[in-house]
């Protein structure tokens, strides 16, 4: 179906969202931080980041002006759970960024298969 | 002895001034009988005297009227035989009596003093001393003569201590601090400064019973205690705040500063005292923003775990349901975990709710607070090619906006401003206080307050301009959704305010907000509206 990269510092969070894509038919890489998101969105074989916003070292912030900056096409679905700003903000930068998605933790995993679906069917 | 009368008289007869031809003949170089000088100096109303310029006011010579006028004999005082005269003196009065007299030796001039002093059966009264220093052979001070009289009864003293009583009067009774006087438990004395901040008259506070009756009821052992330690000497002055019965049985916190004294013999206190409500109330204020702020901070950091960890329980549940569909009970826990964390995010709601309320609560917002909380989210958005630029002033007015589509305002303007300049430059944010228009013809201007996002770009064409608040409308093609400036339009004038444009094309472009100032809250710290006088 597609080859998604699951984004996320925590690991429990990337095993569970890896599991459930693999079941339902995708292809699935993961990152642990913003460096080895851009690494491996680099090789040009994503078709969709699945990214946390809230990571240390780089956050999914300052991950989206680097595929910005160095002019990377990938389709963004930005995930947060809140933190110092509230989720609704840190979304809507996102979005301002060119994140064509956003999901609020904790979603359902019917929403995250939909939300991928419509991001595939619009790229 | 003789000479030393002879010498005080002549003095005397300097200072006093009488016409020179009828004492002609008493001074100066004719030598008279001793007698004459001691029965002269008798009949006068006070002492001649001759001391020495010391700390004591040692007497060499002290002429009779000593008797009347200090009740001790010339011979208890000179020498300090029995007493000094410095120590008849008032205490209040000794250094400026030390001082006026060291300032007339300096300039070799005569001295003219009253002061207070207190006679051996403890009565005050106060005294005219005149006098000059006597310079010995080699120039140096060898002595002071002069001659001291009571003059309390005196009328011309009464009616300059009555001047000087009307000065003193208006000083303490137009005294922008509260003033009392303290004595036996009651004021004795308050000035209307006191009278305003209590909201009482002087006659109503000088009849109470106690002083404690102004006084907040918790707050009465702590002032019972200080004014107990002062009158009974433990300790001389004393600074500190209490919380007082306001008039209208608000919140009243006063500072005093208040000092033991001694009036007619009896312990009292003197003091000023200051309403430090405002004072009190806005550094509570503070506190409690501040603490509001690290608990806002606090529960957002928990509830971004907390999320997380219901994100793994959430998805692993779900993902069990798909894979064992087959296992009737199972189904039923997974749904009863999924149910659970389903509550679990009400809960994180909550904690995220109270972290923000304090600061985001109702629909008033500082631009400048909104913005200066945004900094390490801007910085991050614009990224290390363009420089931020800040000018908020902190005491702008607030607008009539939710503080989360202040936010959208700021965000969009700064990300359309970054765009504006790829090749990077300087991104401006400014607030301030301005006026605008009132909404029709005949009302005046309102107060308002400017956002300002300024960049150094390339500036946008003319054809551009009239469109670019027009929702969809986008010059960065596939980027662009055409939104956040139509969304930044829609939010000032739902605050009832303007977006403003103006670009140079090569130069850049400025987005200006303006917003009309939400009213002040009653107690806002922005205006001070002064109390009106009594």
């Amino acid at each position: 179906m597609a080859r998604v990269l699951v984004v996320d510092d925590e690991p429990r969070v990337v095993g569970v969202l890896k599991r459930y894509l693999e079941r339902i038919g995708h292809e699935v890489a993961t990152a642990a931080n913003g460096h080895e998101a851009l690494a491996a969105v680099e090789q040009g074989t994503i078709d969709v980041m699945l990214t946390d916003i809230n990571m240390p070292d780089m956050n999914g912030i300052e991950v989206l002006n680097h595929l910005r900056q160095k002019g990377l096409s990938v389709a963004v679905i930005a995930m947060s759970g809140g933190g110092l700003l509230s989720k609704e903000m840190l979304l809507a930068t996102a979005g301002a960024l060119g994140a064509v998605a956003t999901l609020t933790k904790p979603f359902d995993l019917e929403e995250l298969k939909t939300t991928i679906e419509d991001v595939l069917r619009a790229t | 002895m003789y000479e030393n009368a002879r010498s005080a008289l002549r003095s005397i007869l300097e200072r006093l001034s009488p016409p020179e031809s009828e004492y002609a003949g008493l001074g100066g170089s004719t030598p008279a009988p001793h007698r004459l000088y001691e029965r002269l100096l008798r009949s006068f109303p006070g002492m001649a005297y001759r001391c020495r310029n010391d700390s004591s006011w040692s007497m060499e010579y002290a002429s009779h009227g000593c008797r009347s006028l200090l009740g001790f004999d010339p011979h208890d005082l000179v020498e300090n035989r029995v007493v000094s005269f410095a120590m008849l003196i008032h205490p209040d009065d000794r250094q400026r009596v030390w001082d006026a007299m060291q300032h007339a030796l300096v300039t070799d001039e005569a001295f003219d003093l009253t002061y207070r002093i207190r006679r051996v059966d403890g009565t005050e009264r106060w005294v005219w001393d005149r006098g000059r220093p006597v310079l010995g052979p080699r120039g140096g001070i060898e002595a002071l003569e002069g001659f001291i009289t009571d003059v309390t009864d005196h009328e011309a003293f009464r009616a300059r201590s009555s001047d000087r009583d009307a000065q003193f009067r208006a000083l303490v009774e137009q005294s922008l601090t509260g003033v009392y006087l303290i004595r036996d438990g009651r004021f004795a004395y308050v000035n209307p400064r006191f009278c305003r901040i209590f909201g009482r008259s002087a006659e109503e506070i000088t009849a109470l019973p106690s002083t404690l009756e102004l006084v907040h009821p918790d707050h009465r052992a702590l002032v019972r205690e200080n004014i107990a330690r002062r009158i009974e000497g433990h300790m001389e002055e004393i600074r500190y705040e209490f919380q007082a019965l306001a008039p209208d049985g608000g919140e009243l916190v006063v500072e005093v500063h208040g000092r033991r004294i001694e009036l007619d013999g009896d312990p009292a206190i003197i003091g000023c005292l200051v309403d430090v409500t405002d004072r009190r109330k806005a550094q509570q204020r503070y506190h409690e923003a501040q603490k509001m702020e690290a608990l806002g901070q606090l529960a957002a950091g928990v509830a971004h775990d907390f999320n997380n960890v219901l994100a793994v329980i959430k998805a692993a549940a779900q993902l069990l349901t798909v894979e064992r569909s087959d296992d009737d009970a199972l189904a039923r826990d997974l749904a009863d975990i999924i149910d659970a964390t389903a509550r679990g995010v009400s809960l994180s709601r909550q904690l995220t709710r109270f972290g923000r309320s304090r600061q985001h609560e109702g629909t008033v917002a500082s631009l400048s607070q909104v913005a200066h909380d945004l900094m390490p989210m801007l910085q991050r958005l614009v990224g290390d090619g363009i420089e931020l630029n800040l000018s908020l002033d902190a005491t702008a007015a607030t607008a009539t906006v939710h503080p989360t589509h202040a936010e959208e305002v700021i965000v969009n303007l700064v990300v359309n401003a970054r765009d504006a300049m790829p090749e990077g430059g300087t991104l401006g944010i400014a607030t301030r206080e301005s006026l605008m228009d009132g909404n029709a013809a005949d009302k005046p201007p309102r107060r308002a307050v400017v956002l300002e996002v300024r960049d150094t770009g390339s500036g946008i064409p003319l054809a551009a301009r009239s469109r670019i608040f027009e929702p969809y409308f986008t010059t960065k093609g596939e980027n662009g959704t055409g939104l956040g400036l139509s969304n930044v339009w829609r939010i000032a004038r739902d605050a009832g305010g303007t977006v403003e444009l103006e670009s140079e094309i090569g130069k850049g472009s400025t987005f200006r907000v303006v917003l009309p100032a939400s009213r002040p809250e009653a107690t806002g710290t922005g205006v001070d509206v002064p109390r009106t006088r009594d």
